[in-house]
């Protein structure tokens, strides 16, 4: 179905209304327990899917709201106590809101949804077994005294279910020609529904208080259906399902619930079971790319509120402009001083309406962890806490799939089997904790497992057979933590179907040092496993450290820096290849002369003049050798691609105070250039350009 | 759910009313209000469709609403004359199990 452009705006907001219903509901579903329903959680989770249901049949997605409209009386059933919370009834419908969710995401990107799938669901839900009682034959039956009304159907062709609103015959769109129409497009067989609901004396003849399902068989197209329907479009619930070959019958009365067997009942393979896993990952990134934010009216009064006081200050300096003399002094620089203070609060709330609570993102995993739990048969308690942390939203989008991954990792080769944990001695409920904090400029989140930990000698084993160890090496329990994130390391009995899918933790680790943050583990052989990842709080502003090289002065950001030490020529020793090493505490690191790096001329030649700046990336350390520090600031960040091309060993360029342009320092590139040649050269009248294009960009940006 | 066709009795027959040429939507409240008048009537009722060129689902909904009424009060109701345009219509929405029991065979071919 394509949205016509005009509409295109105004279903943005039924997708992204319908993405937090779907999490409503699937939030909700999780936290219900077998046995009576909760009648507060089942009322949201029914109220979430009414108003899907109610969105998608305004904004014209019969099929999204036909669906729905399924799910939505089992729910109904459900919230009625008429129907009991069942595993498999919650587990039934976490499918439907996966379903849903994947034909709003088809939607969104003007594709067809996949009927098949709901038409499936659809079966699923109308012959959910009533507990209790044994399950029946083979075929349905119906439970209660309505009779299924449709004919037994064979061959090809459509089941359309067509709920037309009271009020449509007063719009003289007469249910009678749109059966004609169908008749014309195939062989229909018309049950008409709701004739032992008529009560004459209550009815208003005017309305229409009959419904109908069609068998409609032969060579037709969804679309020419569709087509049918169109003149009452908005003003019906419409399903239109492949017709099965075996029967097409329902029940008179849409309460009634058809008793079948097991068997019939679709069953959850394990491919099954991995789609819906893998499923809202993917959908929910779909609706994670619809261009725009909520942001709370809280954060738009403090912008107005500041955007007043510019103005104020703005109107006071402005008599300057007219008359001044010295006796002014004073106010213009009370009035200069104000306009500072306003400016810097401005530009960090403007920065504050990209921050997005990281709730969102952790809201998949409960999802994750019930679904897989079950599927690897342990039993894992998930904590989240730290939900309404803030961070960058481009930051939080490209932070989700790292974190599933961690998770996955953890429930995978982290969390042992319940049996296991009892032979250790361990509660047989493994414990997985997400946590998001503020630290220092930073965010930081931590997955947390009391699961078994690394096993260090196989680690070190492994490491060493895949040479990425030395035999003579003796590594740091921290460095044999960390080993699993290098590239190609994996052991053995570390590849299954859950987290062995060829996306190693070494991926993880680079999407993470993409975003100018970075992983570290701690672990502690049978008590469990930490992943902390450090991440900035945003990728457009950044705090740095002033560096000066020669006459160029550098920034390296902070969150790359471990600390820095005024070099001791006894600390320093050669290696073959001219490589220099520098003993911090018992390890040595490589020193990277940015003079020599960026072929700056140095201000002093020997080593002993210069600053070492101990920085880490990708878990490699490195020295940077600079020749002074000059000072910590907040830096906006201008892409360099945008304004002049990728200058390697450069992330992006700044305007410092002065006016002066900065390069900011790409660590994890430079750290591996220079691990992997000891000079990498870049062209200093590169670096020169750059400088001139972001100059030259920021100009023509003022002038606008 | 088709009905069971209703007791026919014998007794004085009250004076057909005359459905005229349309059984539609903008003639329905009008004619609720006629048929409600005869539900409380001893005498049998005879509808007459003699005329009946068209039909609409509003004008079926009512008849049948109407029928099933009368019937759950013995009340005993003819379709005197039902056209083949009133079975067509029937038919298309599915209303011939739940009519054919006051509909006469050459009505309903």
């Amino acid at each position: 179905m394509t949205i016509d452009p005009d509409m295109r705006e105004i279903c943005e907001l039924f997708f992204q209304e319908s993405a937090e219903g779907l999490d409503a509901m699937e939030a909700g579903l999780l936290g219900l327990t077998s046995g009576a329903a909760d009648p507060e959680t089942m009322n949201e989770i029914f109220r979430a899917a009414h108003s899907i249901k109610g969105g998608a049949s305004t904004f014209g997605f019969m099929d999204v709201s036909g669906f729905t409209h399924h799910v939505e009386t089992l729910l109904d059933r459900m919230r009625k106590n008429e129907y009991p919370v069942t595993e498999d009834a919650v587990t039934l419908l976490l499918q439907t809101v996966d379903c849903i969710r994947s034909m709003v995401g088809a939607l969104m990107e003007d594709r067809a949804p996949d009927m098949a799938r709901a038409a499936t669901l659809q079966r699923a839900l109308e012959s959910l077994p009533v507990p209790g009682i044994p399950p029946a034959t083979t075929t349905a039956a119906p439970l209660s005294q309505s009779q299924p009304v449709a004919a037994s159907v064979t061959g090809s062709g459509w089941n359309i279910i067509y709920r037309p609103h009271e009020d449509v015959l007063r719009s003289c769109n007469d249910p009678a020609l749109i059966m004609r129409e169908l008749n014309r497009l195939g062989d229909a067989t018309v049950t008409v529904c709701g004739v032992d609901q008529l009560d004459f004396a209550a009815l208003d003849p005017e309305t229409c208080q009959l419904w109908w399902q069609i068998a409609l068989r032969g060579d037709v197209s969804h679309e020419q259906i569709k087509e049918v329907f169109a003149w009452v479009e908005g003003q019906c619930e419409l399903d239109i399902t492949p017709l099965e070959s075996d029967h097409a019958a329902v029940p008179e009365s849409t309460t009634a619930i058809a008793v079948a067997s097991m068997q019939t009942a679709p069953t959850v393979s394990i491919d099954d079971a991995t789609s819906a896993i893998e499923g809202p990952a993917i959908n929910r990134k779909a609706s994670q790319d619809v261009a725009s934010i909520r942001v709370s009216t809280d954060k738009v009064d403090v912008l107005i509120n500041l955007v007043g006081e510019l103005v104020i200050t703005q109107s006071m300096l402005a008599r300057f402009n007219e008359s001044f003399s010295t006796d002014d002094l004073d106010t213009l620089r009370d009035g200069l001083a104000q306009l500072t203070r306003t400016t810097r609060e401005l530009q960090e709330q403007a920065m504050r309406i990209r921050m997005l609570p990281i709730r969102g993102t952790f809201a998949r995993f409960p999802r994750l962890v019930h679904d897989l739990s079950r599927k690897l048969g342990k039993k894992i308690t998930l904590k989240l806490t730290g939900e309404d942390t803030e961070l960058d939203k481009i930051v939080l989008e490209k932070i989700a799939d790292p974190l599933v991954h961690l998770v996955r990792n953890c429930l995978d080769h982290g969390i042992e089997s319940p049996a296991a944990r009892r032979a250790a001695g361990k509660p047989e409920t493994g414990t997985l904790e997400l946590s998001a904090y503020h630290e220092s400029g930073t965010i930081v989140i931590d997955v947390i497992d009391d699961g078994g930990g690394i096993d260090s000698r196989k680690v070190l084993a492994k490491a060493r057979a895949a040479g990425l160890v030395p035999e003579d090496e003796v590594p740091s329990q921290d460095r044999i933590n960390n080993l699993i994130f290098e590239p190609g390391f994996s052991t053995a009995d570390q590849i299954s179907d859950v987290s062995g899918r060829g996306v190693g933790l070494d991926v993880v680790r680079r999407n993470i040092g993409d975003l100018g943050g970075h992983v570290h583990i701690q672990s502690t052989e049978g008590r469990g496993s930490t992943f902390r990842i450090r991440l900035p709080l945003t990728l457009a502003i950044l705090d740095g450290q002033l560096a000066r090289v020669g006459s160029e002065i550098y920034i390296i950001p902070l969150i790359s820096i471990l600390e820095t030490r005024q070099v001791q020529r006894e600390h320093i020793s050669l290696i073959a290849g001219q490589a220099e090493l520098y003993r911090v505490r018992d390890e040595y690191l490589p020193i990277v002369r940015l003079s020599e790096h960026f072929h700056v001329p140095p201000n002093g030649s020997a080593v002993s003049d210069g600053l070492l700046v101990i920085a880490e990336a990708d878990g490699r350390r490195a020295g940077l050798l600079v020749d002074d520090l000059l000072g910590q600031q907040q830096v906006v960040i201008k892409s360099l691609q945008t304004n002049y091309y990728t200058v390697p060993g450069f992330s992006g360029a700044t305007i410092l105070g002065d006016g002066t342009v900065s390069l900011i320092l790409d660590v994890p590139g430079v750290i591996r250039a220079a691990r992997q040649s000891p000079a990498i050269p870049v062209q200093t009248a590169n670096a020169a350009s750059a400088r001139a294009s972001v100059v030259n960009s920021t100009t023509s940006t003022r002038l606008h | 759910m088709a009905t069971s066709r209703p007791k026919r009795r014998r007794r004085p027959q009250s004076a057909p009313i005359a459905l005229g040429t349309t059984l539609t939507i903008a003639g329905v409240s009008a004619l609720k209000t006629i048929l409600s008048r005869t539900l409380d009537a001893t005498t049998p009722v005879e509808l007459d469709c003699s005329a009946l060129q068209v039909a609409d689902t509003a004008g079926l909904q009512l008849l049948l609403a109407f029928l099933r009424e009368a019937d759950s009060r013995s009340v005993t109701v003819t379709l005197a004359g039902a056209t083949p345009e009133l079975a067509q219509t029937a038919a298309l929405l599915g209303l011939m199990p739940h009519l054919s029991a006051w509909l006469t065979p050459a009505a309903q071919q």
